[in-house]
């Protein structure tokens, strides 16, 4: 009799610790977007490491952001499920190699399993975010951060740091060069066919080189003897830096 | 084998309570166990803001209330907090003054001057970056909890903050209309943060002749002052450097709540900052030197300027800013120099004052309620 009053109590008792716990024992799928850049074939560390440049001149870093819109899966029947409107992409963070090794990571979730064949997003920020400014959202949220009331649009590109001109070793130029505008939003798709499977998460690696979106190399690039920033005023600079961030923007 | 059985059975049942137990932190040894007698009816406190200002964030786990806000704003003035019940969190944030003292670093109880000026407490609702000049706290709930037991500032400890709680003729009851407690013993430093927060949390400047002209179409800026936003917001006029004022303190806020080092110090080293700020508690030597972004609204009334105060005058900050710092290597690359004449200069200071909002600093709701 006493061993059936335990076992009674002992079930009863673990069902309702049971149910008080997060109901954490069902993994759901989970697409990890991981993204690490580098400069050239470094890993992109901020403050600290000093990169070789074009023309004896080397960098360092203090901030590589971007924003990406309307992140996408397409389904292998070619339509899209969206998953994210916005996120920013921040290398800010980013103070030591293993965390350049690490990356960072945008979780989408709630993708439903099966096949997939490519990943869309537009790099930048999509118009019909870049008519809204902070007061829309509520922080914490990406859009919260980096408008431009001059513009009345959010920069959707941020490079900045220092720069060694001379190679004598000290980095006295400062760099910044912010870029944002509606032309300059473009859409980009990632051929990739995977398959997300029941409970799975899985890891998609992008990455982008920075000196690629800096210079597409000798001859064709950001002389920083020459210019040090650009607010999207020169049309050559900011269309120079947009393009090549587009390109070298990949998923390997 | 039947004590074997009865051991389980207790160690199960004690497994289920536990796990279902929420984390409170009422004082089960506190002397004081009295009812407390009152009603507990909380009414949702709706927060209007402009529509220029963003939504309110308000944590799930501290509603605003009208009885949690009428309670913080109680705390927040009352000199109970303090070891000899001389200072209030209003003896450094007077609302006349956007809510900061005037000082250059304020005076705690023991006459022991601060390190930091007081920070205009204007829209801390929207911050989540961290508090103070370094962030050190991340939430208003555990910002509230510091400068009670700080030495340089209330000097008291919590313990005994409680005790005055729980033996004043209004505050317990205070506190059940604010949190529905039963007992004296279950007034909390918690309830009492949390309280502080909502009233914080409704500090919301958004009201100034800025506003009102530019979004609320009401009005004109001046010549001179619309000179002065455009030398705020527009970062090159040409090939002129502007002072690019907006890169950090930008709409509608005039903040990015941010840490940034803007060239304040000429240190041979980053470890050679007089007040190392942001580093000192992040522990990265390339955040010493880095302090909070502060909002520019009202900022006409919040001298003396910078986390140190070293500013007496609006003009002096800009001259700082307009030599482009020191070059130190962590120093904000958006620091910048740029040519400014006295010209200029009025005219960019006239276009700060358009942010003083008069209905924030005369806001009957937010004054002193005693």
């Amino acid at each position: 009799m006493m061993k059936k009053i335990f076992f009674l109590a002992a079930s009863f008792a673990l069902l309702l610790a049971a149910t008080c716990k997060e109901d954490d024992d069902f993994a759901k799928e989970v697409v990890d977007m991981n993204f690490k850049s580098t400069f050239g074939d470094a890993p992109l560390v901020m403050y600290e490491s000093a990169y070789p440049y074009e023309a004896g001149m080397s960098v360092k870093l203090q901030l590589f952001q971007f924003y990406l819109s309307n992140i996408s899966v397409q389904r292998e029947d070619g339509s899209l499920v969206l998953q994210k409107d916005i996120a920013l992409i921040n290398f800010k963070d980013i103070l030591t190699p293993s965390a350049a090794t690490e990356g960072i990571s945008l979780n989408m979730e709630g993708l439903a399993p099966g096949h997939y064949k490519a990943i869309r997003m537009g790099i930048g920020v999509a118009p019909n975010l870049n008519s809204t400014n902070p007061a829309n959202y509520t922080p914490p949220h990406p859009l919260d951060d980096n408008y431009w009331s001059a513009a009345t649009g959010y920069v959707f590109i941020k490079i900045e740091g220092n720069a060694d001109t001379t190679g004598n070793g000290q980095f006295p130029a400062k760099l910044t060069f912010h870029t944002g505008a509606n032309e300059l939003y473009k859409e980009k798709t990632f051929d990739k066919h995977f398959e997300l499977k029941k409970g799975q998460t899985l890891q998609l690696k992008f990455s982008v080189d920075l000196k690629k979106v800096l210079s597409k190399g000798p001859g064709d690039f950001l002389d920083f003897r020459q210019i040090t920033q650009d607010h999207s005023n020169n049309p050559e600079v900011y269309t120079f830096i947009a393009d090549n961030l587009y390109n070298a923007l990949v998923l390997e | 084998m039947k004590s074997l059985y009865f051991i389980l059975f207790f160690a199960a049942i004690s497994l289920a309570a536990e796990s279902c137990r929420d984390d409170d932190d009422t004082c089960s040894t506190c002397p004081n166990n009295d009812v407390i007698a009152g009603e507990y009816n909380p009414q949702p406190y709706v927060l209007n803001v402009p529509a220029w200002m963003p939504p309110v964030p308000n944590p799930s786990d501290n509603l605003l209330t009208v009885d949690g806000i009428a309670l913080g704003r109680m705390l927040f003035y009352d000199p109970i907090l303090s070891s000899d019940s001389t200072l209030s969190c209003a003896s450094c944030h007077k609302q006349e003054r956007a809510f900061t003292d005037g000082l250059a670093v304020s005076t705690g109880v023991l006459g022991i001057p601060g390190k930091r000026s007081a920070m205009s407490l204007a829209n801390l609702a929207y911050n989540t970056r961290g508090f103070f000049w370094d962030g050190r706290t991340g939430t208003l709930e555990t910002q509230a909890l510091l400068p009670v037991e700080d030495h340089i500032e209330m000097n008291e400890n919590w313990d005994n903050v409680l005790q005055k709680f729980r033996n004043h003729p209004i505050y317990p009851a205070q506190f059940r209309k604010a949190f529905g407690i039963e007992l004296k013993s279950q007034i909390t430093k918690e309830l009492a943060a949390k309280a502080l927060a909502q009233f914080q949390r409704t500090l919301i400047s958004g009201n100034s002749r800025y506003d009102q002209v530019i979004w609320g179409q009401q009005g004109w800026l001046t010549d001179q002052e619309q000179r002065g936003l455009e030398l705020f917001f527009i970062e090159f006029a040409g090939d002129v450097q502007h002072p690019g004022c907006s890169h950090c303190h930008f709409n509608p806020l005039f903040t990015d709540n941010n840490f940034r080092q803007n060239g304040l110090e000429n240190v041979p080293d980053l470890l050679s900052f007089p007040d190392p700020g942001r580093g000192a508690v992040s522990g990265i030597t390339n955040d010493n030197g880095k302090f909070r972004v502060p909002t520019l609204r009202n900022i006409e009334l919040t001298a003396p300027y910078m986390h140190d105060g070293r500013f007496a005058t609006l003009e002096e900050v800009l001259d700082h800013y307009a030599t482009g710092g020191h070059g130190v290597s962590n120093e904000d690359p958006n620091i910048l120099a740029f040519p400014i004449d006295a010209q200029q200069k009025q005219d960019l200071i006239a276009f700060l004052k358009t942010l003083t909002d008069q209905s924030f600093l005369t806001n009957p709701d937010f004054s002193n309620p005693f």
